[in-house]
């Protein structure tokens, strides 16, 4: 009498891959602006910064060049946030003009899960172009 | 030395030395050894260890992984490291630490080059490091600010205004506070303290107040007699100009 199987097959890599799992999932082709305000003298901005240092990375402001970051420092000893401002034609449809993360309690994967529930969700898909075609590949169709 | 034993007679000496010769061996009164001899000795004992059933079960258990405990390690290059970083914040009079975005060095090496020209370095010393460094001293409030990247800047606190006016250039580089002339600033603190004119302009506008008081008592004083001199000296004016009217009208006609 064997206990039928259990548990996982693959075992997961750790925070740090399912930050890198999150990141590649980032798209913030919705936000028009993101501020990120925090008390550096706070005891719980730890992963707010964290956060602030992978949203600044070039891959992921090469999704939306349009999109700004703004980082705020504040002397009130007041909680962590984060706003993001949505792009007003998406802001319509959504029925939502901003969305705020209240980051004092929240990991830096969990703010990442949040944004991509959120804001990546709504992104506009892309549009395929027309692309040039070559001299050789219009030969090639014309031959077939 | 060879050479010398060439020199020299040379008795035979056989190739073999007898040590004993038949007899008892003597066991039970061994001779004291010579010092260095014992000393030898002493050292090369085998130490055996307590017996396995006095030992608690835990230091028994042969699955001991020594991966989990960290063990920490002497290392004398980050002492070294860690001197050299309360070495720049004891010879800076101002001292300013920023929050790292994701930045290239390409767009850094620009920022580090201005702040250079002016007198002010960009360093980055690591979390460990600083709080070696500060460990004990009045700096150890720093550590709090250690918690992701961090960039600092040294300097004096002359060059206050010109080091915002560099990083306004890069968004990437936040200030966080500082600390100018032994006292911690926030950032808005600092950006007021840049703004501030400098330090003998400040110092004519303390004097300026201080004098204020004793001259405007003198003014209040002096405040009558000044009007009653201006009064007369504008009567003095009105008086003298139709006399000159006169004597033009005079002149005209002649």
């Amino acid at each position: 009498m064997s206990i039928p199987y259990s548990g996982t097959i693959r075992r997961s890599g750790g925070v740090v891959s399912a930050i890198g799992k999150q990141l590649r999932g980032v798209n913030l082709k919705a936000a028009k602006r993101i501020t990120v305000k925090f008390d550096p003298f706070g005891e719980n901005v730890t992963h707010t910064r964290n956060f602030l240092h992978y949203l600044s990375s070039p891959k992921i402001i090469l999704t939306n060049p349009n999109c700004s970051l703004k980082t705020e420092i504040v002397c009130d000893r007041s909680e962590p946030t984060i706003d993001i401002a949505l792009v007003p034609s998406i802001a319509e449809t959504a029925k939502l003009n901003k969305v705020t993360f209240k980051s004092g309690n929240l990991t830096c994967l969990e703010l990442l899960q949040l944004l991509n529930k959120h804001i990546s969700s709504l992104a506009p898909e892309d549009q395929i172009t027309n692309t040039i075609q070559t001299k050789l590949e219009k030969k090639k169709g014309k031959k077939k | 030395m060879s050479s010398i034993k060439k020199a020299l007679l040379q008795s035979p000496v056989p190739f073999l030395v007898a040590k004993r010769f038949r007899g008892k061996i003597n066991v039970q009164k061994p001779r004291k050894p010579h010092f260095e001899r014992q000393l030898l000795l002493d050292i090369s004992k085998p130490f055996y260890g307590p017996p396995k059933n006095s030992l608690p079960d835990i230091e028994l258990c042969t699955n001991k992984s020594t991966r989990f405990a960290k063990r920490e390690i002497d290392n004398p290059f980050e002492r070294i490291l860690a001197k050299e970083c309360l070495d720049w914040f004891n010879t800076s009079k101002m001292v300013v630490f920023l929050h790292v975005n994701s930045i290239s060095m390409e767009d850094k090496t620009p920022i580090f080059a201005a702040l250079k020209k002016n007198d002010m370095h960009l360093r980055t010393y690591g979390k460990k490091i600083v709080s070696m460094a500060t460990k004990g001293t009045r700096y150890e409030v720093i550590n709090q600010l250690f918690t992701s990247h961090q960039n600092v800047i040294f300097g004096q606190p002359e060059n206050a205004a010109k080091m915002f006016k560099i990083l306004r250039k890069t968004p990437q580089l936040v200030v966080m506070g500082g600390i100018i002339q032994d006292k911690l600033l926030s950032k808005n603190d600092l950006v007021e303290y840049s703004k501030l004119p400098s330090l003998d302009v400040v110092r004519s506008q303390l004097c300026s107040v201080l004098q204020s008081a004793g001259s405007c008592l003198v003014g209040q004083l002096n405040q009558n007699q000044q009007m009653l001199v201006s009064h007369l000296e504008k009567h003095i004016e009105i008086q003298n100009k139709p006399t000159d009217n006169a004597s033009t009208s005079t002149e005209s006609e002649s």
